[in-house]
């Protein structure tokens, strides 16, 4: 099919009526039917409610209003038009759903209900940035307002930038690997053509963006003042700025529910002939183990936000102690997920590092096995250590031993992960690329994080360091110094695939480096202010702490001037980078062995897997020793 | 891509793919969505045992109300009796939704058994009957006994029955779709899994709308001397 003439004698004949809606359906009649609906149901809920709440109770039509803004939304993109046309029966015949995979429309797929997993994938990693980039702002504001001693804003807005960088972060983190990396390239890495429920999956993503909303409208309406944790009693007492969270994470967790389904179903059903078990690469066991805790422990985080909604707009009492409800209720839902979620933000981080340090490296995985059998452990762990951050809130005093234990029994599949990391860099040849000299930043930043979680687990020491700015250096390190450098070298390693184009490794090098440095530079001075006793959260503390807190606002700055770079970098070669081979890092995993830009259908024969990806030569390191050393330049 | 059509297997339309690989993938997406409202269900559950047995400020039952559960003159006392008022909607509605997913079944089995006429039928009733008893279950939480104000036995109640409203919504919608679509011939004994997945679907909602029920055991808290937390203000 090269010739135009061939091209429209097989353009297939769509039917008008469903073309016609889709044509027309496309980012900006989901901003114009989230508008509208949001304006008519504001409306609407303010005549209907008026009589009973039309003084200070605003919750109520703030809430009917972010309905009707997801309604709208999710209609305005066509996200109902497939279940109506299913109700019907009219399926989708097979050009239908090429042409909803976005063949033929080149740039304007991008902005679309488009089902192909590669644009979602793109789309992804454009939302994740722009979610990245909302929270590295306020963090930018939060820092400076730290490092010097007069009042930039006033405390609410600190506040309420402080909760809404931390739980835009979050959600940024959990997307930042599983979104474009999860997408774009785990079915190619399995052998599929596409995701296993390809409408699915732009729902997923396209709830995304209908989430952003209220959580950007929430700093309009009194700001999430709570942290991102929105702890009760206080949630309950805060400005409707709280409804605004309250969507933003109950659409997040309907997407993740659909992502998480539809990730495992490719994984496990879609794996092309011949690769087992023991021959799926180690990344995809990441990604699968993510979405796996997801799965289940999301809907906790959904439904801490529903019963909060339900105090705020039907009265209950679920977190009012007043009224027979509990607070600890609250702290017990959400840390279910909660500390799950850590896991699932820096599981697929690790398994990309993983996945790439053993490309660069040119030997197989230290132990694969061990690696599942991490992954595994943590997942058989995730759901029982929780009440490690409720140590000191008075619930049952004694049951923190208990959680103390099993917390730092996770300290150990954790560890093995890291040990398989040493080991699979022991006696390798490095070929010292940008991708995997962010790895040693990353072994580097999880040893600390992980052992100053341990300081954070055994019970009385925590009596010291809980609340403390301490906490918050630890979790940067394991967040940001472990999830999102990961995420930094997965993007560089896959940008070749995804885009068509290398990766500028020098500007991004001196991104990433001076991210690195002004990275340790803030939060072992955080390290310094937490131990000293600076309490998290506050807006103006003593002078004792002043000098540990300039010190992490230069460094801050310094991320912040270096994720610029980076940034700049991403986007300069994305436009104009040397244009990419299709398999440029000689890598053995099957994303690689189709063509780039990749055709629609990935592979123009499914591939069958007869080894591991991971036969780089022999599988002792010696013998890789010596083959390299003749070699020069590595071959798969 | 090269459907090679070996003998008359039938297809998916969309994919070229074989109909039964298509079935056994969105068998396992159904039962993974199952897992995630599985946990919904724990919430509710451990939301409402939690309040249950921590009373917290004696304001597990509505205050004043106590009564309420004396008008059958038969003592309350853990596992309780089953009260006019207020439980027996629930057992009512959870005994409706068993029998209509049995129904259902018998539907989705007699269309694996060759016949479609018996599961449209089938599935026109299950949908006509869960709007009814989605239709009763408004009609149950608008005549509680008890505002949602009032404590956690309240709220909790009135959250459950909220939740199983929107579940028989839902459930009423797949059920309408399988009708039309079995109907119009794309659901027929050759291609019937849609048909089971959405009757995997009406189990785990009869299952989970029974351990709701169940936890109308649990009424009068243990704890009797709780925390209080005095009456300032809300
Ligand atoms: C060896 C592994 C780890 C251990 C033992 C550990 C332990 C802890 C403990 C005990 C706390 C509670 C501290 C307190 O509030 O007083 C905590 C907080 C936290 N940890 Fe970790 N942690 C580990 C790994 C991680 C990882 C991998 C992440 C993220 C990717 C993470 C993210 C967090 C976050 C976000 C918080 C603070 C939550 C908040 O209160 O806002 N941790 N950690
Ligand atoms: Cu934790």
């Amino acid at each position: 099919m090269t010739t135009t003439a061939t091209e429209t004698a097989a353009m297939p004949v769509y039917p008008k009526n469903f073309l016609r809606s889709l044509r027309r359906q496309n980012v900006f009649t989901a901003f114009a039917g989230g508008i509208v609906g949001f304006l008519v149901m504001r409306v609407a809920a303010s005549l209907f409610f008026r009589g009973e709440f039309w003084h200070g109770d605003s919750n109520r039509i703030i809430t009917v209003a972010f309905i009707g803004w997801g309604v709208g939304f999710m209609a305005g993109i066509g996200a109902f038009n497939g279940v109506f046309r299913w109700f019907a029966g009219k399926d989708l015949d097979h050009a239908e759903a090429e042409y909803m995979a976005g063949k033929d429309l080149g740039v304007k797929r991008y902005f679309r209900y488009t089902t192909d997993h590669k644009v979602v994938g793109i789309q992804y990693l454009v939302v994740t940035m722009v979610i990245l980039a909302i929270g590295g702002t306020l963090a930018m504001l939060i820092r400076t307002q730290l490092g010097i001693s007069m009042e930039l804003f006033n405390p609410n807005t600190y506040n309420s930038f402080v909760g809404t960088h931390g739980v835009a972060m979050v959600v940024g983190m959990i997307l930042v690997v599983t979104g474009p990396i999860g997408n774009f390239i785990v079915p190619m890495m399995v052998g599929a053509r596409d995701m296993a429920f390809p409408r699915l999956n732009a729902l997923s993503l396209w709830l995304v963006v209908a989430a952003l909303i209220p959580l950007v409208m929430s700093l309009f309406m009194g700001g999430i003042r709570d942290g991102w944790t929105v702890y009760q009693p206080l949630a309950i007492q805060a400005p409707p700025g709280a409804v605004g969270y309250i969507f933003f994470i109950v659409i997040f967790s309907i997407s993740t529910a659909v992502s998480s389904v539809n990730l495992l179903v490719t994984i496990v059903r879609m794996r092309a002939r011949g690769m087992t078990w023991s021959r799926t690469p180690i990344f995809v066991y990441s990604v699968a183990a993510s979405v796996g805790l997801a799965l289940p422990f999301f809907p906790f985080y959904m439904y801490s936000q529903l019963l909060a909604l339900s105090d705020r707009t039907l009265s209950t009492s679920f977190f009012i102690p007043e009224r027979g409800g509990s607070v600890w209720l609250y702290e017990h839902i959400f840390w279910i997920l909660g500390h799950p979620e850590v896991y699932v933000i820096i599981l697929p981080g690790i398994g990309a590092c993983l996945e790439i340090m053993v490309v660069f490296l040119r030997k197989p995985l230290f132990s694969f096995r061990t690696a599942v059998v991490g992954i595994a452990g943590i997942v058989a762990l995730a759901g029982l250590v929780w009440a490690h951050h409720m140590f000191m809130t008075g619930w049952a005093p004694l049951a923190g031993y208990p959680f103390m234990i099993s917390t730092e029994m996770i300290s150990i599949p954790l560890s093995l992960i890291v040990l398989v990391m040493i080991g699979t860099m022991w006696r390798g040849k490095v070929w010292t690329r940008l991708p995997m000299m962010i790895i040693y930043a990353v072994v580097f930043n999880k040893i600390i994080g992980g052992l100053t979680g341990i300081f954070l687990s055994d019970v009385p020491a925590d009596m010291h360091f809980h609340g403390s700015m301490f906490v918050t250096a630890h979790f940067h390190y394991m967040l940001m110094g472990t999830g999102l450098f990961g995420a930094m070298a997965a993007i560089v390693f896959w940008f070749p695939k995804m885009t068509g184009r290398m990766f500028d490794e020098r500007l991004g090098s001196i991104g990433f480096w001076t991210a690195f440095v002004g990275f340790q530079i803030t939060f072992m001075a955080m390290f310094a202010a937490g131990n000293l006793g600076m309490p998290r959260r506050v807006f103006q503390s003593s002078e004792l702490f002043l000098l540990s807190n300039q010190i992490s606002t230069v460094g801050a700055y310094m991320i912040g001037v270096g994720m610029l770079i980076f940034l700049a970098a991403l986007i300069s070669s994305w436009k104009s980078g040397v244009i990419a081979s299709s398999n440029p890092w000689g890598s053995q995993t099957l994303e690689w062995q189709t063509p780039t830009p990749v055709p629609l259908e990935n592979f123009p024969v499914l591939p069958v897997v007869t080894s591991d990806p991971y036969q780089y030569g022999v599988p002792d390191p010696y013998q890789v020793e010596r083959d390299l050393e003749t070699q020069k330049e590595p071959v798969a | 891509m090269s459907a090679q059509p070996e003998t008359n297997e039938l297809r998916s339309p969309t994919t070229g793919e074989p109909i039964a690989v298509v079935a056994r993938r969105n068998l396992l997406g159904v039962l993974l969505l199952i897992v995630a409202d599985v946990s919904g269900t724990i919430v509710l559950c451990m939301s409402y045992l939690y309040l249950h047995y921590l009373n917290t400020n004696k304001s597990w039952l509505p205050e004043g109300k106590e009564s309420l559960w004396n008008t059958t003159g038969m003592n309350i006392t853990w596992p309780g009796t089953v009260q006019p008022a207020v439980e027996w909607h629930f057992w009512a509605i959870s005994g409706g939704i068993l029998v209509l997913m049995l129904l259902f079944w018998q539907g989705v089995r007699s269309l694996r058994r060759g016949s479609s006429a018996t599961m449209v039928s089938a599935a026109l009733i299950v949908t006509l009957g869960l709007i009814g008893l989605s239709v009763a279950q408004y009609l149950q939480v608008r005549s509680f006994p008890f505002d949602p104000t009032d404590g956690g036995y309240a709220s909790a109640l009135t959250v459950i029955g909220i939740s199983n409203f929107l579940h028989l919504l839902l459930s009423a919608f797949l059920a309408a779709a399988i009708w039309n679509r079995t109907r119009v011939g794309r659901i027929s004994p050759e291609n019937p899994y849609q048909a089971t997945l959405v009757a995997v679907w009406l189990t785990w909602i009869t299952i989970s709308s029974v351990i709701l029920a169940c936890l109308t055991f649990f009424l009068i808290s243990p704890s009797t001397d709780p925390t209080l937390f005095g009456t300032f203000g809300s």
